[in-house]
């Protein structure tokens, strides 16, 4: 099994990042890696975006929000964004991401993690319930179901 | 006259700023603003990514590199993206923000600035020449390298 890791976003491997593309249907679901990379550069401490290398191939891109003061509680400890590469798809790699965003938020001392999507064809919403997250019943201020999951 | 101003970028205006779209002949020639502030992420130091306003509305923006160790000396000062909205061009904000890159370099005491383009139809050359910069004779991966004293 090819080994999947962790990555810092560097001046090296920025441009690689950008250039990252889901599927064509996801793309009405995700934001684009630069957009989610200029969201981070304003908010450089809350954001916690990282990319998912399967050996030396660059496979995906994850993006946490790590905000205990935010006023709206499920964006406190929120997985943000999570594009995998239109090519690597379906191999668990975005189960690796997902777990690995929960990780840290244990390690935060989080006790939950949530998460919001778009829901339609196409849309994430399967992947994540079978992950475990949960619908709280709430929707965001872009219309999107919020999901949370227990740590 | 509009007044125009320069504005840091924010969470309250990173969305505007990441839709903001140059003219299509233009798309080849810089990179969208996206990308810009994704590499701005992995070097904050160096960056000093701005906003140009013309009153109200959000007309430009205008990226410098300041990088004095840099080992390349034309990367330690200089312009490194302009994107002025198609919609807004040809009124004098791409000068006023290049004008202002010179500032802020000037302030930090530098002796010149540079900036690098792509040769070809709709390349900004003209418009840097205009402003005084100077092809130094370098290329850097096809680019041209000008620089302008200050």
């Amino acid at each position: 099994m090819t080994t999947l890791r962790l990555v810092e976003i560097t001046v090296d491997n920025v441009d690689d990042a950008c250039d990252l593309k889901v599927a064509k249907p996801q793309r009405d679901y995700v934001a684009s890696v630069a957009r989610s990379l200029a969201e981070a550069y304003v908010q450089p401490d809350i954001a916690w975006p990282r990319l998912v290398y399967a050996g030396k191939k660059l496979v995906g891109f994850v993006m946490a929000a790590f905000d205990p003061d935010n006023p709206t509680d499920y964006y406190r400890s929120y997985l943000w964004r999570l594009n995998i590469a239109a090519k690597h798809q379906k191999k668990g790699y975005g189960r690796f991401a997902v777990e690995a965003v929960l990780a840290e938020a244990r390690r935060r001392e989080a006790e939950s993690v949530t998460v919001s999507w778009m829901p339609g064809k196409h849309s994430p919403q399967p992947f994540y319930l079978r992950l475990g997250f949960k619908p709280t019943g709430e929707i965001d201020e872009d219309g999107e179901i919020v999901g949370r999951i227990q740590l | 006259m509009t007044t125009l101003r320069l504005a840091e970028v924010t969470s309250d205006n990173v969305g505007a700023a990441c839709n903001l779209s140059v003219a299509p002949h233009q798309e080849h020639y810089v990179a969208p603003v996206a990308r810009s502030l994704a590499e701005a992420y992995t070097q904050p130091d160096v960056a000093w990514p701005r906003l140009v306003y013309a009153g109200d509305d959000l007309v430009g923006f205008v990226m410098a590199a300041l990088d004095p160790p840099c080992p390349i000396d034309y990367f330690r000062c200089g312009v490194w993206r302009l994107n002025i909205a198609a919609e807004h061009q040809k009124k004098g904000y791409g000068k006023f923000a290049v004008e202002a890159v010179l500032a802020e370099a000037r302030r930090r005491g530098n002796e010149s600035a540079t900036v690098l383009w792509v040769p070809g139809e709709h390349s900004p050359e003209p418009f840097y020449l205009r402003l005084g910069f100077e092809p130094t004779g370098q290329l850097h991966e096809g680019e041209v390298v000008a620089r302008i004293r200050l």
